[in-house]
């Protein structure tokens, strides 16, 4: 039944495999860690050699360099030595403890004799462990970047013409006034036409002559002075209702002037609304560019914020691992299924690293190989598993450099993932950067640099569960700006630079902030703003205050022709109209006064008339009772 | 298409032969486990030892991979549903999963992979029904399908096409070399 010779020979082939694979194990493991990593930075890894020792307990790598994703022909790192000590017996748990982890001999951007950029993959998408609302909010900070007031920069100007402007204002103020002008003219034939209509002065002389006949021979017969009475009376009704008449039409034709009068102040009052109007089509608020640190230095940061906020995504997705609480397992997903990793108090991380410190010292490979850099490391309970391992892992990195672009580096870090809310902080001050190597100015537009001076910045990085703040502060001094590259372009710009000259120092802040709903806001700050905004503006409001008072200049130029024929036709009305009806209405009102005095003149003779006719009749009465009376003797 | 057709001649073959129905049907439910689950997992080896050690035809067992891993391939939603239900909701046999999970040796294995559980407890339940279910297959093929199937137009129109020609000669070649190695 049992074919012991078949099963003798296969398990013989078996451990001859077995024996094979671990043989090749070496090369297997520098296969798995060179795509690892390339994995992880999506440009070549390379190791040169690969030991694996399990009498020693010790994998060592040697040769180790990572290609730069920015440059083909560079290595990001090249670490001539990593030594890791690890416990064996755990390795048949499936578990890779480590006793001591050390590094030798790192240097940066070293050349490649071969390009280190991998073949151009073909973009899948997929749901990335980089959240959806990071890249969403990343790319409309970097959409901001480019389409934002960039252009404002090249393309602001303040024209030099005030002509230039009228033409597309289309001035009103002239409309206005050649309106007005038509409607006193209207006015003025108007009032002229009804004068003519008006009744002939010659009537009042008639009616004059005729009353001056009514005191001429004034008789003795009361009959008769009372006829004449009652024709001077009708003469004085005659002119008091012309008088009034007179009095209307002054009313109106003043009435009438008012209304013009006003049209011509409308007019003026159009000229300074057209000033306005004018005034507001270079004015200085257009030109919102308030945050100008944003524009020079925001869409760098962005690039930057983008990859550390990507390596962050990938630790979570490693670490934070989804679990199932109630059920107390982990599921972490596979390209084949799923594994479920238990909650026990036997269980441990399959990685741990409980302490190490070492130091490693760097050479500069481009310079005289002179030992130049040299990094402690103090790595605490750095593990795969941190629910299962149930402490925090901290990191804490120094490195001092004597000939980089940066002084001293330290770098602090805390990642808490025992709890269900995940928690990192990430410290990092790194002291004398050469301000030569940070990223600033805006591509094509503006891209200036920095020569000279230097930058000690701070920056700091926590996350509680999907919160986060980043704040980032630099100080730079002693900057000198290079603007060889930039193009002297509109006035803006010649004014930045001009004003840039003269800051050396100054801070940027750099804030990037996520509240719990996803919120994101991205700020940075700088009091170079202030200083350049106020530069901006100070030659933007001289130029536009000469240019506002030539603009004044030519807007009233171009409405003095008709302001003086509006003036002149106001003028006109007031002597061809006004003037006639004013003389008209002196004229009704003297012979109404006169027709008045002549009443009275005749009511006198009238009355003395009737007062001498009293005094005969008075007398003949007399007479007739002396006559008729008894004579009396007088007792005397 | 070559290799299909010499794999189905050769089924063909040693179900026309006096090779047992046991070791046959043994070797589609060894077949199916291999088959069934991630090739690479290393309960297979296991498999493969077993298979060498008793006394299991070997053509049937390698028959049986390549149809199952097809079918595998489609069942791995199913398989991992399983695997889940087994590792997580079965809450009695998880003081097993843990001690497995924390063994030394075993952690190899990935059982606690869903898709390897699920496909190692899915085989393994039909290995007995399906190691049964051949044997009476096997048996009522040869007593009562063995000369129809010889017979059959689907058969003999498959003797007469250029493959078969092809594939005839092959074997002859073969076996006339055989012979002087």
């Amino acid at each position: 039944m049992i074919r012991w010779k078949v099963f003798l020979s296969a398990l013989a082939l078996t451990t001859l495999i077995v024996w094979f694979v671990s043989f090749r194990l070496e090369a297997w493991l520098k296969s798995a860690i060179e795509s690892g990593v390339s994995a992880l930075t999506e440009t070549k890894t390379e190791i040169r050699r690969l030991n694996l020792s399990f009498k020693e307990s010790q994998l060592k790598i040697k040769g180790l360099a990572v290609a730069s994703k920015k440059h083909e022909f560079k290595n990001l790192i090249e670490i001539d030595s990593i030594v890791i000590d690890f416990q064996s017996l755990p390795l048949l748990s499936r578990r890779f403890v480590v006793d001591e982890f050390s590094v030798e001999g790192v240097s940066w951007s070293t050349d490649r004799r071969t390009s280190g950029w991998l073949p151009k993959k073909k973009k899948q998408k997929k749901d990335s462990w980089f959240s959806k609302q990071w890249e969403e909010a990343l790319s409309a900070l970097t959409k901001e970047f480019e389409e934002l007031p960039v252009s404002q920069l090249l393309d602001y100007r303040i024209p030099t013409d005030p002509a230039e402007i009228l033409v597309a204002l289309d001035l009103r103020s002239e409309a206005e006034f050649r309106s007005s002008i038509a409607k006193i003219q209207e006015s003025i034939a108007l009032w002229k036409t009804r004068g003519r209509q008006a009744k002939d002065i010659s009537d009042y002389q008639k009616v004059v002559g005729q009353l001056q006949g009514l005191t001429a021979n004034i008789p003795r017969d009361p009959k008769e002075i009372a006829n004449r009475i009652q024709s001077a009376n009708q003469v004085y009704s005659f002119f008091k209702a012309e008088a009034k008449k007179a009095q209307d039409l002054v009313r109106d034709v003043q009435q009438e002037q008012k209304n013009l009068v006003e049209l011509v102040d409308r007019a003026n009052q159009a000229v300074i609304a057209d000033y306005e109007r004018a005034r507001k089509s270079f004015s200085l608020d257009q030109f919102s560019v308030d945050n100008l640190s944003r524009m020079l230095f925001g869409s760098h940061w962005v690039d930057e914020v983008k990859n550390v906020l990507v390596y962050h995504a990938f630790l979570r997705s490693i670490l934070d691992l989804k679990s199932d609480r109630e059920k107390d397992v982990e599921v972490r997903q596979r390209a084949k299924g799923r594994d479920i990793i238990f909650f026990s108090p036997k269980k441990q991380p399959s990685f741990v690293l409980a302490q190490s410190n070492f130091s490693v010292t760097g050479l500069e490979r481009s310079g005289d190989g002179r030992l130049s850099q040299t990094y402690e490391a103090k790595l605490r309970d750095v593990n795969s598993n941190p629910k299962l391992y149930g402490k925090p892992t901290t990191v804490d990195l120094v490195g001092r450099f004597r000939s980089a672009p940066i002084g001293r580096a330290h770098l602090d870090l805390f990642w808490d993932y025992t709890q269900p809310v995940a928690k990192d902080r990430y410290a990092l001050a790194v002291e004398k950067i050469n301000a030569a190597n940070w990223p600033v100015g805006i591509p094509r537009v503006f891209p200036l640099k920095m020569d000279k001076g230097s930058a000690d910045s701070r920056s700091e990085l926590s996350f509680n569960g999907d919160e986060m703040k980043w704040t980032n502060r630099i100080d730079f001094s002693q900057v000198d700006w290079n603007f060889r590259e930039v193009p002297q372009v509109g006035f803006i710009v010649p004014i930045l630079a001009e004003t840039m000259q003269k800051i050396r120092d100054f801070y940027l802040e750099i804030n990037l902030l996520r509240n719990e709903r996803g919120q994101f806001s991205y700020q940075v700050r700088s009091d170079m703003d202030q200083k350049l905004l106020a530069a901006i503006r100070s030659v933007i409001e001289s130029r536009i205050q000469q240019l506002a008072a030539r603009l004044r200049l030519e807007i009233n130029a171009r409405v003095a022709r008709y302001r003086t024929e509006a003036e002149n036709q106001i003028k006109s009305y007031g002597s061809e109209i006004l003037a006639p009806a004013e003389s008209f209405l002196k004229a009704t009102s003297a012979h109404e006064a006169q027709a008045a005095a002549k009443i009275k003149e005749l009511e006198s003779r009238a009355r003395s008339v009737a007062e001498e006719a009293v005094k005969d009749r008075v007398k003949d009465a007399a007479k007739d009772i002396k006559k008729s009376l008894p004579s009396i003797r007088s007792p005397f | 298409m070559l290799f299909a057709i010499k794999s189905l001649m050769k089924l063909l073959q040693v179900l026309n032969s006096q090779t047992a129905p046991s070791q046959l049907a043994a070797g589609l439910a060894f077949g199916m486990i291999v088959g069934l689950s991630p090739f690479f997992a290393w309960h297979n080896l296991l498999v493969f030892l077993l298979v060498c050690l008793f006394r299991v035809n070997l053509s049937m067992f390698l028959w049986s991979i390549a149809v199952f891993s097809i079918l595998g391939f489609l069942l791995d939603p199913l398989f991992d549903r399983i695997g889940y239900l087994v590792l997580v909701d079965l809450q009695w046999a998880r003081p097993w999963w843990i001690w497995i999970a924390s063994a030394p040796i075993l952690p190899y294995f990935r059982l606690n992979n869903t898709v390897v559980m699920g496909s190692l407890v899915f085989s393994l339940v039909l290995y007995l029904p399906m190691f049964l279910a051949a044997i009476y297959a096997i048996k009522q093929y040869r007593s009562h399908w063995r000369e129809h199937v010889a017979k059959s137009k689907i058969f003999l129109w498959l003797k007469t096409t250029k493959l078969f020609g092809l594939y005839s000669k092959y074997q002859n070649l073969r076996d006339r070399w055989g012979h002087l190695v």
